[in-house]
Formats: structure tokens, sequence, C-alpha cells
């Protein structure tokens, strides 16, 4: 049962972690913190069999969105950010969106413990979780798969359209310089 | 399957140690004599003028964006080569119509110069 | 798993680490020897016969030097990062298969796989830790407020993001030949043939990538000392920066020993050297491809560096999959 132990353990440590990126004043904190919750669900993955999850996990919210996140931090410059201020004005809706979806992940997962409990959801072991995901997704879910391409389409868009602004005068520059690194010496 | 993870645990605990004692060690070992230009950022030479936590440039956004996309598609395609040799013909189609419409993204970003660092 | 099997995961474990840090030392050397006697140049001939104690001696005086933590350095951040950099580097090995079974000459009953452990997701594995790595580089650039290290930082990331795509995009040709992300059974299905053959492409997108990846010359902008002054680590000194130092040496090999695994057959070779040999030969060899390129090749501008890898890399990569995917329906 040490497998239930380590599922304790990480499970404490992602919670623990998800706090301390909610409570850190230093944004960067906040980020470094996230990346050990990714890292610490990941870590579940595997211990759920879930493996090809677990890696995928690491490679896209860790490798790279949190890159993203840290990017944008560095981007901005926000350290020490004035969040008190978001915090107070915020408070009563994000007290009620956080109460509805800790409310809807309980259902979720006790129709999900029931279901498992009577058979009905089938948890393969000792199989190659890569081809498992591969079989469903290139077979049951083929039109999601290939809607997917169409929302990173749009993603892709999006951060063109977003990253450069063109200026009234038709000069394409970039919004957010406002002193690059380069130009301080 | 979970007991080809346990090496991986130790080996995670191993490194771990190893990395924390090196340098605890290090750091208690080597003699420190600080002074106060030995404790300023090294630039050349130059008193560092404000904080280098600077803005940066937004290139970093756009490519940084363009990579979480790229490597969302590539997580996909790890299923599909793994189990190319069953999917066939069929496999290949679905993975060109995939694949082709985000070439047009990239496309897109290169006509409209955002891969360009002039 | 039983204790036995944990002791022997142990021992086995503490062999490799030693075997890794011993080679991570003497690639320094190996490197500073190969590039000596490319420029007529003897290099260091002090510290035992041809400098053999070299490494041992730098080891020594970088353990016993000043640990300076420079004014508004963020500490926690200061310490983590070499720390963050060199242990996903070393995680990796836990997935990189050496040698076939072997009963190390009869000495052992059973045979043993001359690996960590075996995960049918090994190259998925080898590419998560790869990017958790990026972090060490970040968060240290961005730790010792210094103007340079922050931009060196912050390229180094986007440099290899950049080329992480085109890494990635590289080896799956070979994942649709072999069918498997497990590295023991890409090899054993190279028994007849090394992917090299079928992949010429992809072998040479996977090394330009690598060399990127490893922030190596012709692809070392992140720590130019002419422009950036060794870049994310400019502050950082005595064990600290020998972290980074070793983990960027630890990745010379793992990059070495996964192409070796991924397109140069492992440690399948003609029978007259047995297999480990052969492993560490092709290892060596490419270890010394990366060395060379260092003497060869100057350093590119950061703009080129961009378009080659979103321009060049990334189209070609795609082209090579899709070639191989249609190759492989064709034959079949």
């Amino acid at each position: 049962m040490i497998q239930e132990y380590l599922g304790y353990a990480f499970s404490f440590l992602a919670v623990v972690l998800a706090i301390s990126t909610i409570i850190q004043k230093n944004p960067v904190y906040s980020a470094a913190s996230l990346i050990g919750v990714m890292l610490m669900l990941a870590c579940n993955y595997v211990l759920l069999n879930a493996e090809f999850i677990a890696a995928i996990q690491v490679i896209v919210y860790v490798g790279a969105i949190m890159v993203l996140f840290v990017f944008v931090i560095m981007l901005l410059n926000i350290e020490y950010a004035k969040r008190e201020k978001l915090y107070y004005r915020g408070r009563i809706f994000g007290v009620i969106i956080g109460v509805a979806l800790l409310l809807k992940l309980l259902i979720v997962g006790y129709s999900m413990a029931i279901k498992i409990q009577q058979g009905d959801l089938p948890v393969p072991k000792d199989l190659d979780s890569t081809k498992v995901v591969g079989k469903y997704l290139f077979s049951n879910y083929i039109l999601p798969f290939e809607v997917i391409s169409v929302v990173l389409l749009i993603g892709i868009i999006g951060a063109v359209v977003l990253g450069r602004k063109e200026r009234p005068n038709g000069e394409q520059k970039e919004e957010v310089v406002v002193k690059t690194i380069g130009s301080t010496h | 399957m979970l007991e080809s993870y346990v090496p991986v645990l130790i080996l995670g605990v191993i490194s771990v140690g190893f990395a924390f004692v090196t340098l605890a060690l290090s750091h208690l070992i080597g003699e420190r004599k600080p002074t106060e230009e030995k404790l300023i950022p090294y630039e050349c030479g130059n008193v560092p003028i404000g904080t280098a936590r600077e803005r940066f440039p937004v290139k970093f956004y756009i490519i940084a964006m363009l990579f979480i996309i790229f490597d969302v598609e590539v997580a996909f395609m790890f299923p599909w080569a793994v189990l190319y040799e069953n999917l066939g013909m069929l496999g290949l189609i679905e993975m060109l119509i995939f694949v082709l419409i985000l070439m047009l993204g990239l496309a897109y970003v290169w006509g409209k110069g955002a891969l360009e660092w002039e | 798993m039983s204790p036995n099997a944990i002791v022997f995961v142990v021992i086995k474990i503490l062999v490799i680490f030693a075997l890794v840090m011993l080679v991570v030392a003497y690639l320094t050397l190996l490197e500073r020897k190969i590039l000596a006697h490319m420029q007529i140049r003897l290099g260091p001939m002090f510290a035992g016969p041809h400098g053999i104690l070299q490494p041992i001696a730098d080891g020594i005086k970088l353990f016993f030097k000043e640990d300076i933590i420079t004014k508004e350095a963020d500490k926690l951040f200061y310490f983590l990062s070499p720390a963050l950099s060199i242990i996903p580097t070393l995680m990796i090995f836990a997935v990189i298969p050496f040698g076939d079974q072997t009963t190390l000459w009869g000495l052992l009953k059973e045979p043993v796989k001359l690996s960590i452990t075996e995960l049918n997701i090994g190259l998925l594995y080898v590419f998560a830790m790869g990017g958790i790595a990026t972090y060490g580089i970040v968060f240290g650039g961005w730790a010792q407020n210094n103007k340079y290290s922050l931009l060196g930082g912050v390229r180094a990331a986007a440099q290899l993001i950049s080329y992480e795509v085109a890494f990635t995009l590289s080896v799956f040709g070979v994942i649709l030949l072999a069918g498997s992300l497990n590295l023991v059974e890409i090899v054993d299905k190279q028994k007849n043939m090394w992917y090299i053959v079928y992949q010429p492409v992809g072998f040479i997108l996977f090394l330009i990538a690598s060399v990127a990846e490893l922030k190596r010359t012709p692809f070392d902008l992140p720590e130019a000392e002419s422009e950036l002054v060794a870049g994310f680590h400019a502050d950082y000194s005595s064990m600290k920066f020998a972290m980074f130092f070793m983990a960027e040496y630890a990745s010379i090999i793992v990059c070495s020993c996964i192409g070796t695994v991924l397109f140069l057959g492992g440690w399948h070779g003609p029978s007259f050297l047995p297999p480990f040999v052969w492993y560490m030969l092709k290892v060596f060899v490419l270890m010394y491809v990366i060395i060379w390129l260092r003497a060869t090749y100057p350093r590119l501008r950061y703009d080129q560096l961009m378009k080659f890898g979103w321009k060049v890399m990334i189209p070609l990569g795609f082209v090579n999959i899709f070639a191989t995917a249609i190759v492989l329906i064709l034959v079949k």
C-alpha cells in the first residue's frame, strides 16, 4: 500500500504548492510553485498507471505553458506587483467561483468513484498507455482531434495579433517594449 | 508497470541529495570575504544603473506562444507515430490534415514577419 | 519490489552515477585537449602527465572558491537554479540503456540489464526531463539581478524552446520505424540495420538540434563571452558555477547516448568487440563531433539562429516525418 501513501504525499505537496501559488507576493515564486503543482500531478498520474498522460503533463504544462508564464512575468516585470487591490476587489467573485468549481469537482469525482466501483470504467493495467490513448484518439475521437488543430491555429493567430499591434502610422513596432535591456548601456 | 518507476524515484532522491549536499558543502567550506565592490553585479566594471529586471521585447512572448502550440501538436503525434503500423493509410491522412492546418498557422506567422528579429 | 532488488537498483544507480561524473570530468579535459591540438597547441600539461589530473585539480579548486552572492540577488533561486539545471539532466540517465543484458563474464547468476530502468515511454521521459532543465537557466539568469545574465537566461530559454520542437520532430522518423517509445526496444529493432541508414535527414536534424539544445558553438549565444560575459551564469562562482558546467557536460553525454540509441544502433555491432564497448565508442564519436564543431564554426547571429530554427529545421522536420510515413505505407 506504499502506492497509496505516495499518492497522498504527492497530493498533499500539490495542495501546499497550490496554496503557495496564490499567496506568494513575488510572481516568479508563484510561477515556480505552480510548476511544482504540475510536477506533483504528473507523479500522481504515474501512480494511476497513466504514464503517457504524466509525460505529456510535464512536457506541455511544465516544459511549455509555464515557460510562457515565466516569460510574461519577466516581459512585464510585474515584480512585487500591487496585487493587494486586486485581492479585495475580486474577492467575493473569487470565493463564489472557487466554491462552484470545488462542488463540481466533488460531484465528478464522486460519480467517477461510483462508476469505477461498479466496474463501468475499466482502468487499464499493465497496458502501454500511449497505445491506449492513440487507439481512442484516432478512431472514436477523430473529429475532436481534428478540431484541436483549428483551435491551435486560432491560438497561433491570436498570439501574433496580440504581440504585433500595428501602430496608427502603419509602422510595425512592438507595443510592450518600453525600455529593452539592450538599450540601457 | 509501476515497479519500473521505483528506480526513477530512487535516482531522483539521489540526484537531489547530490546537488544539495554539494552546494551546501561548498557554501560551508569556501572562505568568504565579501566587500562592497565584490557584491555588485558584474557589468564589465561599470557601476550598474537601476535594476536588471527590466521589461523585455514582446518577441519572446510570441516565440513561447508558438512553442506551446507546436508542443501540444507534437504531443498528439506521439501516439500516432507509435500506432502508425496499425493505423495505416487512414492514420496518415488524419495526421496530414492535422499538420497542414497548423502549417497554415506557421505560414501566417512567417508572412506576418513575426519570426524576424530585426 | 523486494528489498534485495532495491539494494541492487541502488548499486546500479551509484555505479552509473560515478561513471557519468567521471566522464563529465574527463570530457572537459578531452575538449580542451582536442581544441588545443586542432589549434596546434598542447592544452593542459602541468597537472600530471599530459594534464591527466587537470579535471580533479579544477574540481578541488572550484570547491574551495569563494561563494559570492551578489547584492539584491534572489537568494532562494540563486541557490536553487544550479540544482534545478543538474537534477533533471542526471535523471535522464534512468532510462538510457548502456548495453545488452549481461552476466558480467559469468560473475552473476542471472543476466542484468545495463540500464537503471526500462520505461514504455522512455523517449517521452527524456523530453520531459529536458523540458524541466530549462528552468535552471531561466531562474538562474533572473535570480542574479544582473542585466547580462537575465538577457542570457531569456535568450537561452527562447533558443531552447525553439529548437526543442525541431529536436522532437527529428526523432519521429525513428518512432515511426520502431513503433515504440521504449529505448531498449528501439535498439533491438536496429539489430540488422542502424536507423541512420533509413533516417539520414532525421539524424542531421537531430545533431543540429541537439547542438542547439546544448547551447554549444555555433549556437552558443546564451553564453557568448564577448557580448554577454558568459550569459546566464555571469555572477555565479564556486560550486554553483561548477554545477551549471557539470549539467552542460552531462547533457552532452545524454545527447550522445540518445543519438547512439536512436540512430546508431545502440550496442549492436560486429561481434569482435563486446556490446558495451561498441556503445561507448559510438557515444565518444558523437561527443567528438560536438567538440569538433566548436573548433570549426563561428557563432551565429541571434536572428539567424531563430530564423534557422523556425524556418528551416521545423518545416524540414515535418517533411521528413511525412516522407517516412509515406514510404512506410508504400513498402507495406
